[in-house]
């Protein structure tokens, strides 16, 4: 076990280096630099920002001293927010995009799994078009069209909730469910379709032969195994509702990294890019290493580490 | 009354987009204390579906017991509430399935396979029931019971699994235990040491026992008596001599001929019995079998042949019986079968 974690902690690393290397390359290439705007910047101004940041070295140089700041934990300044440091934006902007992921990923796994239950149970019924109904809609509407809708209706036309800003639970509530929206819907229809193939099970009807009340054999038998796909999916869950958060942070004004990270694009502020970047994709990595160990406890088929099942 | 279980006229019926299955159709069948009924039949003759209905663990939607009554201890079990049925179902009746490397939950230990429905019927406290989970084990003959009784189904072989099945359908001493093919994923080695140990078991238990199974041998070795399905109907009952050396059926006749047997020749054919079984969306009003019988005459094909009593044991629903009829003998009056031990 103990080898087995760290040899998946030596590959994080490894995979993390190729991301920022890749990063690194791509965002030179793209044309223009932090120093682009409209209103043109004298000649020597500019030569002593790009000194400044270190910019004038030749790329292979600037790759070195970055990748060497990286291993000691510095991520550099922001070139656009002056003196801020890109660990502190990341600092600063990480607890609030924390809750706001946490939020609508407890928000999508819950009530995915409830519905998706619901539906397998009423199978065929009114109850099950209806959801899935909903979970198509949800799999077809991005969150850039759902967070203004909510916006307009839940906050201007009916004044239930806040359209925007961050520090109250209630300012919380819409970006949540708006950036929920398609992972509930994926969790939904997973659930609906692993509940219903377990239900079918061998093992179910063992545990019905027992005698066995329905709502223990769904609880002890069905449920824990049916979960076992949603596991799975928590990894490309958190993906989803990351990339997600980008636009909703910026559409409900959310002061959190997803936030900075859009606006470090468009203004090329070159130190936020690779920052931001570096952190989400550590993060990922991080989410998906812990799938599978919780995968690993929940199955016991699955032995971690070990070449067969 | 010695019977444990008594069925009479059962039909059930499977509601499907192509129309209602007719599966079992008028099925009679007792089983006695401590005795094993063996139910052979091809497949689909509704052995399974017979033997589901006396757990009611029929899939209702489509299934539906049309008619009939199922007695256990007086109750009508077509009748009882579920919750009954609850109460009933893997404490006074227990089932073992087919395929033991599907039918044990992978994600919980053997241990509380075992020990959950010591829990819910006879409200035992965990280390009792724990305690109890050990011995059964100990019981069906796993090794280290200790050990593996909190192993996963994953540790255990298929024999293994089997055994352990076995040991959760008879932790609560059901008097009945149905057993659906139970050793037909096995290998032959295997089948005979499950087989051996439910006969053993049923001796300190004095369970009856209900085997399903398409292996005259296994028939021959662990039954009693034997009900031959066939179309949804028992064709011929009796006690496995009557069944094996003197029967009176035609198709009795036909799966005896078409048993694989280990002293015989290499040389020596199987043969099948031609045809297929009858389409149970719109079974045939006389005899099921009349389309594929050798011996079929014209009433077969009219009319459903009366149940006739050879013995007090033996009983056959065959129009050869009939005093008009001519006499045909069986085909299988050269294949003298050894029966087993008893
Ligand atoms: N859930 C179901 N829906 C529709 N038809 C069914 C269902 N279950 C069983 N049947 C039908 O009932 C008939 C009897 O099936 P059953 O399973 O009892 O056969 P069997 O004698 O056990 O055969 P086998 O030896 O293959 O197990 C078959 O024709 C089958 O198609
Ligand atoms: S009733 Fe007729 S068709 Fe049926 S088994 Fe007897 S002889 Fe054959
Ligand atoms: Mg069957």
């Amino acid at each position: 076990m103990l080898r087995y974690i760290g040899k998946r902690l030596l590959i994080m690393l490894i995979t993390l280096w190729l991301i920022s290397t890749l990063t690194f390359i791509l965002m030179n290439s793209i044309p223009g630099d932090p120093f682009t705007s409209e209103k043109k910047l004298p000649e020597s101004t500019l030569e002593n920002l790009k000194a400044q940041y270190g910019l004038d070295k030749p790329l292979p140089m600037q790759y070195v001293v970055y990748m060497n700041n990286l291993i000691h934990g510095d991520l550099g300044f922001s070139i656009k927010n002056v003196n801020r440091s890109v660990n502190d934006m990341l600092a600063d902007g990480f607890p609030v995009s924390a809750q706001l992921g946490a939020q609508a990923m407890i928000l999508a796994i819950f009530a995915g799994i409830l519905m998706g239950t619901v539906a397998a149970l009423r199978q065929n019924r009114m109850s099950d078009y209806s959801l899935m109904v909903l979970a198509v809609i949800g799999l077809s509407i991005p969150n850039f069209v759902i967070a203004p809708l909510f916006q307009k209706y839940f906050g201007l036309n009916w004044e239930l909730l806040p359209i925007a800003g961050w520090g109250n639970f209630d300012q919380t509530i819409l970006p949540s469910i708006a950036l929920a929206f398609t992972p509930l819907a994926l969790v939904t229809r997973l659930m609906r379709s692993s509940m219903l193939e377990v239900l079918g099970q061998d093992y179910i009807r063992t545990a019905r032969a027992k005698g066995l009340p329905p709502i223990r054999v769904i609880s002890f038998h069905t449920l824990r195994n049916a979960i076992i796909p949603v596991i799975t999916l928590i990894g490309p869950l958190t993906a989803a509702i990351l990339t997600g958060s980008f636009v909703v942070e910026k559409i409900f004004s959310i002061p959190g990294i997803g936030k900075y990270f859009v606006e470090s694009i468009i203004n090329r502020d070159y130190p936020v890019i690779m920052g931001a970047t570096i952190f989400f994709s550590a993060f990922l990595i991080l989410m998906n290493f812990l799938v599978d160990l919780a995968y690993g406890y929940i199955d016991p088929r699955i032995k971690l580490g070990k070449k067969e099942a | 009354m010695k019977n444990v279980l008594e069925i009479n006229n059962l039909h059930v019926s499977f509601q499907t987009y192509a129309g209602e299955v007719h599966a079992v159709r008028g099925v009679d069948l007792h089983l006695e204390k401590g005795e094993t009924l063996a139910i052979v039949g091809e497949s689909g003759s509704g052995k399974s579906v017979t033997a589901q209905s006396v757990m009611r663990l029929i899939p209702s939607p489509p299934g539906k017991i049309k008619q009939g009554e199922i007695l256990f201890e007086e109750k009508d079990l077509t009748k009882v509430s579920q919750r009954d049925m609850f109460r009933l179902r893997g404490s006074e009746i227990g089932m073992i399935f087919q395929d033991p490397m599907t039918s044990l939950n992978p994600t919980m230990t053997v241990g509380k396979q075992i020990m959950e429905g010591l829990k819910w019927h006879q409200k035992m406290n965990l280390s009792d029931a724990k305690k109890r989970a050990v011995e059964m084990l100990r019981l069906v003959g796993i090794p280290l019971p200790e050990k593996r009784v909190n192993q996963y189904p994953h540790q255990f072989s298929g024999g293994m699994r089997q055994r352990a099945m076995i040991a959760i359908a008879l932790a609560c001493n059901p008097k009945i235990l149905i057993a659906d093919e139970p050793t037909t994923a096995l290998d032959v080695t295997i089948q005979a040491q499950i087989l051996e140990l439910m006969k053993e078991l049923q001796h300190k238990t004095e369970t009856a026992i209900i085997l399903i199974t398409h292996d005259l041998g296994v028939v021959a070795e662990s039954a009693e008596r034997v009900a031959v399905m066939y179309g949804g109907k028992v064709v011929e009952t009796g006690r496995v001599e009557e069944i094996f050396n003197r029967s009176r059926h035609p198709y009795t006749w036909g799966l005896m001929g078409s048993m694989p047997r280990l002293d015989w020749q290499q040389d020596v054919e199987l043969h099948p019995i031609p045809g297929s079984p009858p389409d149970l969306f719109d079974p045939p009003k006389g005899c099921p079998f009349a389309d594929r019988c050798p011996h079929a005459m014209h009433i077969c094909h009219e009319e459903m042949p009366e149940e006739t009593e050879v013995s007090d044991s033996h009983r056959v629903s065959c129009w050869l019986e009939h005093p008009q009829a001519p006499s045909v003998s069986g085909e299988n009056n050269n294949v003298k079968v050894h029966i087993g031990s008893k």
